[in-house]
C-alpha cells in the first residue's frame, strides 16, 4: 500500500499561524473574498450601506459633522449634486446641484474648511474638478452654493476660479493650478487668506476684501507638470506630482516653504494618498509608497506582482481606517477601469496583511468617523445686555464650552421673534452687537455649536437702548456769540446744550431747549464773552428713557476777531493858529467790551507816529475823529508835509488790530504860538 | 467602530467598511445583492514540478458560528476532476466509460453550531496529475455571522517523483 502524504493546497495560515499577505498565486480568484492574515473570509469587508437614486457616486467626506457625498446623474442635462448623509450612512438628503450640464462624469475633489474671523465664522465644505472644467464651488449649510471669483490674474476683473484640487493646511485653503483665458499654470498652488478672512490686497480691485490675494501662490516644480494630489504629514503638506514628491512647511505667508523629497516616486491621482498621522501613505506608479514629510519609502516589494500592471491609471485610492490599523490601497485589475481590488497595510505590524476584492467599482473612498464628534461641553452661562449708546448693546457671558471647533451663535430679539446675528469662533465671551434702533428693548440668548451639535440656551438677558444724542452737532462763530446747530430725532425730546470756557474743567448748562420737534435746530449762544474760545456739547433728554451720551465736544470762538481797515484822512480848514484833518476808519467783527481806539500820526517825511487821541467809542463799521494840528495854517505856498495815520484798536492793553492810512501831502505853514 | 471607511463607487452605493473576517454587520439584503465569494487557488505541486502524484481527498478547515453551503471544485493539470456517473456496473467499453464521467463539483452545507466551532470538510477526488487547484464557492445569502476559512490540505500518493529534483 502506498504511503498516504500530505501537501497544504491553501496556504498554512489560520488561527493558529497568522500568516501575513500570501505568496502572489496562492489565488487566481477572489472574488468578493477577502484573506486577511491568512484566513479567508467570503465577501469582502465592505458593507453595502445607502442606495441613492443617482447613477455614480464621485466622492465622499466627512464635514459639519455629516458625511457628504458628490452624485452623478445623467440624462439630458446631466448633474452632479451633493448628499448629506448621517455619520452611518443612513439617511441621504439633497443638498443641491454642484454643476449642472456637465459634459463627462467628472473627478470631484472636496475639501471641507473651518476659519474665519472672531465675529464671523466659515464652514465651507468647497467641491473642485479635478480636471480643471468646472469652476471651483463652495456649499455652505443649509443649502447655499457659491462659486469661488476672485481676480487672481489682477487685471481688475473678477473670474471663475477652477482649481484642480483643494486642500486644508494649517487654516489656509491651498488650491491647485492656476487659469487665466486660456493659459493652464497647472504647477502653482495658491493659498488662501489665513481662515479665508477677506482682506484688501492693496492690487488690483484694490478697494475690496479678497479671500485670495493674486500674489500668494508658489510655483511647485517644473512648469507645466500638474500637481496631483495633496496631502499632509505631521506638520507637513505633501504636494504630489505624478512622479515626484514635495515637502511644503510652514504657517503663513512669509514662511512657507517647499523641498523636494523625491525625484522619482509621486502620487497617481487625486485619491492617492492618505494621511495617517505623521506619515502620509500614496499609490505611487511602483505601487504604494510612504513619507514622513523627509524621505520617501517604497513599500510595493512585497506586492509587486500584484500591482505591477495596474499602477497605471489615476484612479487608484488610499483610504485609512483607524478602527483596525489598516490602510487600504485600492487599485483596478485586467481592464477593470475603477479600483476592484484592494490591499491592506497594517500600519502596527508594518506589512501587508490582507487583500480582497470589492463587488463593485470604487471610485471614492475616505475615513468617516462612525461616532459623532463631541458636541458643546455644557451651555453658555451668566449672559448680561449692557446698552452702551443709542444703537449698540455689549453682551459677555462664561463659555461653558472654549474649545477652539466650538461656536457661539447669538440671537436676539427685538419683539419679533429670536434671530440670529453673529455666530463667533471659540473662546470669545463678548460681543457688541449695534445699528440697533434707539429706545428699544432688546432681548438676547446664545448657545454654543460644536461639530453641527448645539447646546441649550444661555438665560435670556435684556438691555433697552439709549436716546440718539442730536446729530450733526456743530459750532460757529457769529458776531455776537456762537452759533449751534444740530439735528435732532427724537419727537418732543429735550436738549441740553453745556458749555465750558476752554481750558476750563467741568461743564455748565448754558440751556435746555424743552420739547422739541424732529429736525434742524438752531440755537445762538449771545451769552459767551466775545473772542473767548468755549467748547459745547449736548444731549437728549426724554422722561423714562436713559439720556443718550453727550454729542462730539465742538468748539468756537465767541465773535469775529475786529479788523480795522481802510483808514483814510483828508484835509478840512484853518483857523488862526490850527489846521483840522478829517481821520476816517472802518471796523469789522465783534468789538468785545473794553475795547478803545488810539489814533496815532505822523507828522513831515519819516516822522515816527505819535498818539494824538484815544477814543472809548468804538462801533462796528465807519467811526471818524478830527485831528487838530496845533501852531500850522493852509498856505498854498508852502511846501508839502507828508501826513499819515494809524489806528489801533485795544483791549486791556492788548492790540486787537491796526492799520494805517495813505500818505498825504498837505501845503501847511507853521505859525509862531 | 470608531472609524470606518466609507467607499463610493461607480453604482449608486455607498458602502462601509467591515473589519474583515470578524465583523460583517448585516448581511446585505438590498435586492439583487447576493455575493457568491469565489476563491480558487495557484497551482500546487506536491511532487515538486513535473512529479506524478495521485490525489485522493481533499480536507479543508473552517471556522464558523453561521450555516454556510460551499462547493468545492478541484482542477488537476488546470482540468476539473470528474466523477463516474454510471448507474450501473457493468462493463462498458472506454468510450463509454468516458462518456459516463462528468465534471465534479461537491456541495456541503454546513448547519449552524451552537457556538463558533471547527469543521472539517473533506472532498473526495481521484486524479493524477502534477498540480491541483482547489476552487471554493460560498454564497453569501445564507451567511449570518463571519465563516473564515482556515486551511486546505491534498492527501496523495506519490506516483513519480519529479525528474528535476537532484
Amino acid at each position: 500500500m502506498p504511503e498516504l502524504l500530505v501537501s497544504p493546497v491553501l496556504f498554512t495560515g489560520g488561527l493558529e499561524d497568522s500568516k501575513t499577505i500570501e505568496e502572489p498565486g496562492d489565488f487566481r480568484l477572489l472574488d468578493n473574498a477577502t484573506v486577511f492574515r491568512g484566513r479567508i473570509a467570503p465577501r469582502a469587508p465592505f458593507i453595502k450601506k445607502s442606495t441613492l437614486s443617482v447613477d455614480k457616486i464621485l466622492a465622499v467626506t466627512l464635514h459639519a459633522n455629516g458625511m457628504y457625498v458628490v452624485t452623478y446623474k445623467g440624462g439630458a442635462t446631466p448633474v452632479v449634486e451633493l448628499y448629506g448623509l448621517d455619520l452611518n450612512g443612513d439617511n441621504p438628503s439633497l443638498k443641491g446641484t454642484v454643476w449642472s450640464g456637465v459634459s463627462s462624469v467628472p473627478r470631484v475633489v472636496l475639501a471641507s474648511m473651518g476659519g474665519g474671523s472672531s465675529s464671523t465664522a466659515i464652514n465651507r465644505l468647497y467641491i473642485a474638478d479635478y480636471a480643471g472644467n468646472l469652476p471651483t464651488r463652495y456649499f455652505v449649510e443649509p443649502s447655499t452654493f457659491t462659486t469661488v471669483q476672485e481676480d487672481l490674474n489682477d487685471d481688475g476683473v473678477k473670474e471663475d476660479v477652477k482649481f484642480t484640487y483643494v486642500f486644508p493646511f494649517m487654516y489656509h485653503l491651498f488650491g491647485a493650478s492656476f487659469f487665466s483665458g486660456t493659459l493652464l499654470r497647472s504647477e502653482v498652488l495658491r493659498f488662501s487668506r489665513p481662515g479665508l478672512i477677506a482682506e484688501d490686497s492693496g492690487s488690483g480691485l484694490a478697494t475690496e476684501p479678497r479671500e485670495w490675494w493674486p500674489e500668494d501662490y508658489r510655483p511647485i516644480g517644473a512648469r507645466g507638470v500638474p500637481i496631483t494630489c495633496l496631502s499632509s504629514a505631521g506638520l507637513a503638506m505633501i504636494v504630489f506630482k505624478a512622479r515626484e514628491t514635495y515637502a511644503f512647511y510652514g504657517f503663513d505667508a512669509q514662511s512657507w516653504q517647499v523641498r523636494q523629497i523625491s525625484r522619482e516616486l509621486g502620487a497617481v491621482g487625486p485619491y492617492a494618498a492618505a494621511s495617517v498621522g505623521d506619515l502620509c501613505f500614496f499609490w505611487s506608479e511602483r505601487g504604494p509608497a510612504v513619507t514622513d514629510g523627509a524621505t520617501v519609502t517604497d513599500l510595493s516589494e512585497p506586492v509587486r506582482k500584484r500591482v505591477l500592471d495596474s499602477v497605471d491609471t489615476d484612479t487608484h485610492i488610499v483610504a485609512f481606517s483607524p478602527d483596525d490599523l489598516l490602510v487600504y490601497f485600492f487599485y483596478p485589475v485586467g481592464t477593470d477601469t475603477y479600483p476592484t481590488r484592494y490591499l491592506a497595510y497594517h500600519i502596527g505590524t508594518k506589512r501587508f496583511v490582507g487583500e480582497g476584492s470589492l463587488w463593485a467599482p470604487a471610485r471614492h473612498a475616505a475615513m468617516i468617523p462612525a461616532v459623532q464628534l463631541p458636541g458643546p461641553a455644557a451651555a453658555p452661562s451668566g449672559l448680561t445686555a449692557t446698552a452702551k449708546d443709542h444703537a449698540s448693546v455689549e453682551l459677555s457671558w462664561t463659555n461653558g464650552d472654549s474649545s477652539m471647533e466650538t461656536f457661539t451663535e447669538i440671537e436676539r430679539d427685538a419683539g419679533a421673534g429670536f434671530v440670529l446675528v453673529a455666530t463667533l469662533v471659540g473662546g470669545v465671551a463678548k460681543y457688541t452687537d449695534s445699528n440697533l434702533n434707539y429706545t428699544t428693548t432688546y432681548t438676547y440668548r446664545i448657545r454654543h455649536k460644536r461639530n453641527n451639535q448645539y447646546s441649550a440656551y444661555s438665560a435670556t438677558a435684556q438691555a433697552r437702548t439709549f436716546l440718539p444724542p442730536p446729530a450733526n452737532f456743530s459750532a460757529s462763530s457769529v458776531s455776537n456769540g456762537v452759533k449751534l446747530t444740530f439735528t435732532n430725532n427724537v419727537s418732543g425730546a429735550d436738549i441740553v446744550i453745556e458749555r465750558r470756557q476752554y481750558g476750563v474743567t467741568g461743564w455748565n448748562v448754558l440751556t435746555t431747549l424743552t420739547n422739541q420737534l424732529p429736525g434742524s435746530i438752531t440755537y445762538t449762544d449771545t451769552t459767551a464773552s466775545l473772542l473767548v474760545s468755549y467748547q459745547y456739547r449736548a444731549k437728549t433728554k426724554k422722561l423714562n428713557e436713559t439720556d443718550s451720551l453727550y454729542t462730539e465736544v465742538k468748539e468756537s470762538i465767541s465773535g469775529f476777531a475786529p479788523t480795522v481797515f481802510d483808514v483814510y484822512h483828508n484835509l478840512l480848514y484853518s483857523t488862526t493858529g490850527s489846521t483840522f484833518i478829517h481821520v476816517g476808519w472802518k471796523v469789522s467783527g465783534s468789538i468785545p467790551p473794553g475795547s478803545k481806539v488810539e489814533v496815532y500820526r505822523a507828522f513831515g517825511t519819516g516822522a515816527p507816529f505819535n498818539l494824538v487821541a484815544t477814543l472809548v467809542t468804538v462801533s462796528q463799521g465807519a467811526n471818524s475823529h478830527t485831528d487838530e494840528i496845533l501852531n500850522y495854517v493852509i498856505n498854498p505856498s508852502s511846501p508839502a508835509t507828508d501826513v499819515q495815520y494809524r489806528i489801533d484798536l485795544i483791549q486791556d492793553g492788548v492790540l486787537l488790530s491796526t492799520a494805517t492810512s495813505p500818505i498825504a501831502s498837505y501845503n501847511l505853514q507853521q505859525v509862531p504860538e | 467602530m470608531p472609524a470606518p471607511v466609507f467607499l463610493v463607487g461607480d453604482s449608486n452605493f455607498v458602502a462601509k467598511v467591515g473589519r474583515v473576517g470578524l465583523d460583517f454587520d448585516a448581511v446585505d439584503t438590498t435586492t439583487g445583492s447576493s455575493y457568491n465569494t469565489v476563491i480558487k487557488t495557484g497551482a500546487v505541486s506536491p511532487a515538486g514540478e513535473s512529479g506524478l502524484c495521485l490525489f485522493k481527498q481533499i480536507a479543508l478547515r473552517v471556522f464558523h458560528s453561521s450555516p454556510f453551503t460551499v462547493t468545492a471544485k478541484v482542477y488537476v493539470d488546470g482540468e476539473q476532476t470528474k466523477k463516474n456517473v454510471a448507474t450501473t456496473t457493468q462493463y462498458l467499453s472506454y468510450e463509454d466509460r468516458t462518456k459516463n464521467y462528468t465534471a465534479q463539483e461537491t456541495t456541503v452545507s454546513v448547519p449552524e453550531p451552537a457556538d463558533f466551532k471547527e469543521t472539517i470538510l473533506l472532498f473526495d477526488v481521484e486524479a493524477v496529475g502534477t498540480y491541483i487547484q482547489l476552487e471554493l464557492s460560498i454564497s453569501s445569502s445564507s451567511l449570518k455571522s463571519p465563516i473564515m476559512l482556515e486551511s486546505a490540505v491534498v492527501h496523495y500518493i506519490l506516483v513519480r517523483t519529479s525528474k528535476l529534483e537532484s
